[in-house]
């Protein structure tokens, strides 16, 4: 196979990936909710995400569903407001970026710089049993959210594929002109 | 030894003729265009990192069906391509007339076509899951699990590879042969899509079909959550589908290659 073919292939598949990644694939408003925390308990979210940049996550903040009649018996029977808690966030090299004692619902900007596992440890230290759901908010098609990596990833195949082209059709045309004399 | 006789220049030739512009650039872009498409951002609330594990599984499981469909069907034109079009062209009697066997003729077509087709499908998957996955923690574990896609396309893509060298052999006409091909390829699938209600009890059979035991290997392999009600596959063990997926990249091929190297003659 020629340089310039290698060329064409890389540059097919840095555009196809610029397409994909130049966009937002995360929008809107997602809800997780597991089981129930009686007092003193903990629990521990992990979030495996791609560096989809800013967002607002929220602990305590009840699942959005606008169909009541999709709901499962039980759904949203905690009062989640005013409900102390002890948050820690930690990034995938686990370090902590937040941890403190807050009342819920509890709203924060949170930046997703990094592909891999965030996690979320949230202590009960209210007086009651309750459910303790944990939501992440993104803007809708922001092209902030786009994945960074990709993103990046996708400008580079895309230069070096134009590059080899460009080379390889240089490298023929002074091959073919040697052979005209 | 076999391998020694291999021809190598005979096969980088037919490489080139097959692979020639803008085949291999169209494969490229079709294969990498609908597994890029296939394949979610990475976004998964859970509870437990565990899910890690089924989250990548998942993801290697989709690519690979979605890439089932289209690979099989451009193996099987490549192939009917390659053996019915030198027939046309004239060029496969030059071939037999060659110092080199029939085996070695037979080997180098199919070889030409099945192996960059394989290896462009298991590069496209890895860099994808590799893109999607690869962390420090990760790295090895999603290694680990694309090498799996390797072998089961292989065994797929051979056997519509087998089918279609048989096709082309028998029809002898490229369009002909190119069109019967792409016709019997998408019947296997078409059969696989078809549900209990429509086909009756013998549709729970179908996991067994030669276009679903490859993706049911796969899923067997990782342990997959099934999307419906699990059916016949759980009683078949994962090393069970590979022996099925072996058998069907033998049953067309074995046959085929004692036919080219027996009877298969040229007519003027």
């Amino acid at each position: 196979m020629n340089i310039t073919r290698a060329g064409s292939a890389l540059l097919i598949v840095g555009l196809i990936l610029l397409m994909n990644a130049s966009s937002s694939h995360v929008s809107g408003h997602l809800t997780n909710s597991v089981g129930h925390l009686a007092e003193g308990e903990s629990q521990h979210y992990v979030i495996l995400t791609a560096p989809v940049g800013p967002a607002n996550m929220c602990i305590g903040l009840h699942p959005k569903n606008p169909f009541a009649s999709d709901l499962p018996p039980g759904f949203n029977q905690y009062d989640l407001t005013d409900v102390p808690v002890h948050m820690k966030f930690t990034d995938p090299n686990n370090n902590t970026i937040a941890e403190k004692d807050v009342i819920t619902p509890y709203c924060f900007d949170v930046t997703f710089n990094e592909r891999g596992a965030y996690n979320v440890y949230v202590t009960n230290n209210g007086n009651a049993t309750t459910s303790m759901p944990l939501g992440i908010i993104f803007d809708f098609h922001n092209p902030d959210n786009k994945e960074a990596d990709k993103y990046l990833l996708s400008i580079i195949l895309t230069a070096l594929g134009a590059l080899v082209v460009t080379v390889g059709i240089v490298i023929n045309f002074i091959r073919n002109k040697n052979l005209d004399y | 030894m076999k391998l020694i006789n291999f021809d190598w220049t005979l096969l980088k030739a037919d490489m080139r003729k097959v692979w020639s512009r803008p085949t291999f650039e169209l494969a490229v872009g079709l294969a990498f265009f609908i597994s890029i498409t296939s394949v979610q951002t990475l976004f998964e609330v859970t509870t437990v990192s565990a899910d890690f594990y089924s989250v990548i599984t998942e993801t290697l499981v989709r690519v690979t069906t979605t890439q089932m469909l289209p690979l099989v069907i451009l193996s099987g034109i490549l192939v009917s391509l390659s053996f019915a079009r030198d027939y046309e062209q004239g060029l496969m009697q030059t071939l037999l007339s060659l110092p080199v066997s029939r085996t070695s003729i037979f080997a180098v077509k199919f070889v030409a076509v099945v192996l960059p087709l394989i290896l462009l499908s298991w590069g496209i998957t890895l860099f994808i899951m590799v893109m999607n996955y690869f962390t420090a923690a990760s790295g090895l574990l999603v290694l680990q699990l694309s090498f799996w896609a390797l072998p089961v396309t292989l065994f797929a893509v051979m056997f519509y590879a087998g089918l279609a060298s048989l096709i082309a052999l028998a029809l002898k006409k490229t369009i002909t042969s190119t069109l019967a091909t792409v016709l019997a390829g998408f019947f296997v699938w078409f059969i696989t899509t078809l549900t209990p209600e429509v086909l009756g009890p013998i549709a729970d059979y179908l996991v067994f079909s030669p276009y679903a035991a490859p993706l049911w290997a796969l899923k067997r392999l990782f342990g997959t959550r099934p999307m419906s009600e699990p059916g016949l596959e759980m009683n078949l063990p994962p090393w069970g589908f590979f022996i099925l997926i072996i058998f069907y990249a033998l049953v067309f091929l074995v046959p085929t290659y004692i036919y080219f190297t027996k009877k298969f003659e040229v007519k003027e």
